[in-house]
């Protein structure tokens, strides 16, 4: 670059300065605002865990719902519909506070608290089906974590695995038929492949249909 | 672009990112170390869309009190670093026994240093007053142990007083005062 080309780039770099010089002040601005925001934001609150991970309840408040949440260790048995449900409970080392909730007569909102785990499969028993009509019906299963990060959701039942959420967040939902009579149990399991470090809630809605 | 600004751009990255990673360091060590239940949220209801929480009041103020004090102490060690250095280097041209004392000490760079100025001690002195509000609000809303609270505060105080007495050395030595000459 010869002489002139410098005092050219010069000249033009001292003209054009001044214009960037608010945008400059903008950025010390927000280069000094980022981290109060930021450390204000990362203090902790108290909160129940019923927390939606959008933000947007799950639940319809404006409809009724009849809340009959059960301890699941209870031996109560539940009959609707031709399906029988029965919570099976028991203690579970990263599997705890399950609870059963009827939502309406043919729908049920399942939930459990996932501890902190390290990473692998575990599972655990959590419903006894049982058709007691003499018709097929479906179950539909669908649910997922609070945090949808890591963890993969598995409903598993007539040793069949049903995914209902992958490790990268992505939710299925499932139809299991159940033959007239037919009796079987869920388990449900989840698999982490790396460590996870924090607890997180497990909703899962089971939804009685009258099988096609 | 003025030299000003761009040095003070330059010099907060530093500060800025400590302020926000020793926070998230400290609630990870309070949970860790307590072993604390700790809960993720994304409710979009404010500015921020992520929260932390815990289940019950008693795990988040321990947990709060333990960042609060993990931030404030690292924030704390830097910005006293920065200030005394800057106080020390400002009364060393006028006191011959501060340089004697920084050469036994071997730290004479103290004062020879080109990066011993005033507004690296200013910028880590304006990051660490935020990080003291933010823990004194703390305090007074019974979020944060007060005895975290009183000690940032005193902390402040202490670097603010050896800023500026720093900065009056230094003008004193551009606008003499009338009566030394008299």
């Amino acid at each position: 670059m010869g002489i002139n080309e410098k005092r050219n780039v010069k000249k033009v770099s001292k003209t054009v300065a001044p214009f960037f010089e608010p945008f400059a002040v903008v950025i010390l601005l927000i280069i000094f605002s980022i981290p109060i925001a930021a450390v204000i934001n990362l203090s902790p609150e108290t909160r129940n865990q019923d927390t939606n991970v959008l933000g947007v309840t799950s639940e319809n408040k404006q409809a009724p719902i009849i809340d009959d949440s059960t301890d699941i260790t209870s031996e109560q048995a539940r009959l609707y519909e031709g399906i029988k449900l029965t919570a099976i409970g028991g203690t579970h080392r990263y599997i705890t506070s399950e609870k059963i909730q009827e939502m309406d007569t043919q729908t049920y909102k399942y939930s459990a608290m996932l501890l902190k785990h390290d990473s692998s499969r575990y599972s655990k028993p959590i419903l006894d089906i049982e058709n007691l009509s003499d018709t097929p019906r479906t179950l539909q299963f669908s649910g997922t974590t609070e945090t949808t990060g890591n963890t993969k959701l598995i409903v598993r039942v007539n040793n069949i695995d049903y995914v209902l959420q992958e490790s990268d967040g992505t939710i299925f939902t499932h139809n299991i038929l159940l033959e007239a009579n037919q009796m079987t149990t869920a388990f449900l399991a989840f698999q982490s492949d790396t460590d996870v470090q924090y607890n997180e809630s497990v909703t899962i809605a089971i939804i009685e249909q009258i099988a096609e | 672009m003025s030299q000003l600004i761009r040095r003070l751009i330059k010099t907060a990255i530093f500060p800025a990112a400590l302020m926000i990673v020793s926070k998230v360091a400290g609630l990870i060590l309070a949970v860790s170390i307590l072993n604390l239940n700790v809960y993720f949220a994304n409710d979009i209801n404010g500015i921020f869309s992520f929260q932390i929480y815990f289940l019950n009041e008693g795990e988040t103020f321990i947990a709060n009190s333990f960042s609060n004090a993990f931030m404030i102490l690292v924030m704390a060690v830097f910005t006293m670093y920065f200030v005394i250095r800057y106080y020390v280097s400002s009364t060393a041209g006028k006191n011959p026994r501060t340089i004697v004392k920084l050469v036994k000490l071997n730290l004479l760079s103290w004062v020879t240093s080109k990066s011993n100025g005033f507004i690296r001690a200013f910028v880590w002195t304006i990051f660490f007053l935020a990080s003291s509000l933010i823990v004194i609000a703390s305090s007074l809303n019974t979020a944060t142990f007060a005895i975290i609270g009183i000690a940032s505060f005193l902390v402040l105080v202490v670097n603010v007083w050896l800023l500026i007495r720093g900065f009056e050395i230094d003008s004193e030595s551009i606008y003499p005062k009338e009566n030394i000459y008299a």
